[in-house]
């Protein structure tokens, strides 16, 4: 195992928290503040941007944040154990700069039935966001 | 009700109807007439594509819905 950038070894361990920002209010239900799946769904490269939390303290997960939120706004983090991710049938893959970043990885791909892949995706980001919680910024 | 919401990779709209931990069920309308869903509900989950012809929702989601609702 070999160190990043950061300083972080280059494999994320399954007890690892990593934090998705959360730049749309929709994915987080009003007044439970519950994850809702939206917010792990992968972008159109097949994989979900997340941040390697547990080494971080907010103001930094804030500030590396902002940069990957560009220009909307950052209402906070969707947090989630690496585990979870796993057990849900994807990898969490450390993809630094940034420093701390990493990719959901191995999300279902069905190029033929687009619907199709996304009802898998679906399933998959529903499981882990089910284990999430909401991290807001203050 | 469902909680709205839009999707990231390709802005269609969620809805979702949440009755409590692992009791979720979900669908997706976009531009397409075939309409993915997931739910959970306990240890059982379950996905798909549902044709819509418009006028009747497809029978397979009101079934999802109700039972994660009950």
């Amino acid at each position: 195992m070999s160190a990043l950038p950061s300083g972080l070894p280059d494999i994320v361990a399954d007890g690892e928290d990593v934090a998705r920002i959360v730049i749309f209010s929709g994915w987080v239900a009003k007044g439970t503040g519950r994850i809702k799946y939206p917010a792990f769904l992968p972008a159109p490269d097949h994989e979900t941007s997340v941040f390697r939390k547990t080494e971080l303290t907010d103001e930094q997960l804030w500030e590396l944040g902002a940069e990957a939120a560009e220009r909307g706004t950052l209402y906070g983090a969707a947090v989630v154990q690496t585990g979870v991710v796993r057990r849900a049938g994807l990898d969490a893959l450390a993809s630094e700069p940034p420093p701390h970043h990493a990719n959901l990885i191995r999300w279902p791909v069905l190029a033929d039935d687009p619907e199709l892949q996304k009802a898998r995706r679906k399933e998959v980001a529903t499981e882990i966001a089910e284990e999430a919680w909401y991290l807001p910024r203050k | 009700m469902p909680e709205f919401s839009v999707e990231p990779d390709d802005g269609s709209l969620s809805l979702e109807w949440h009755a409590g931990y692992r009791r979720v069920f979900s669908v997706s309308v976009g531009r397409s007439m075939r309409l993915p869903y997931a739910g959970l509900d306990g240890a059982d989950k379950w996905h798909g594509v549902a044709q819509f012809d418009g006028i009747v929702i497809p029978r397979r989601i009101v079934e999802s819905i109700r039972q994660v609702v009950a």
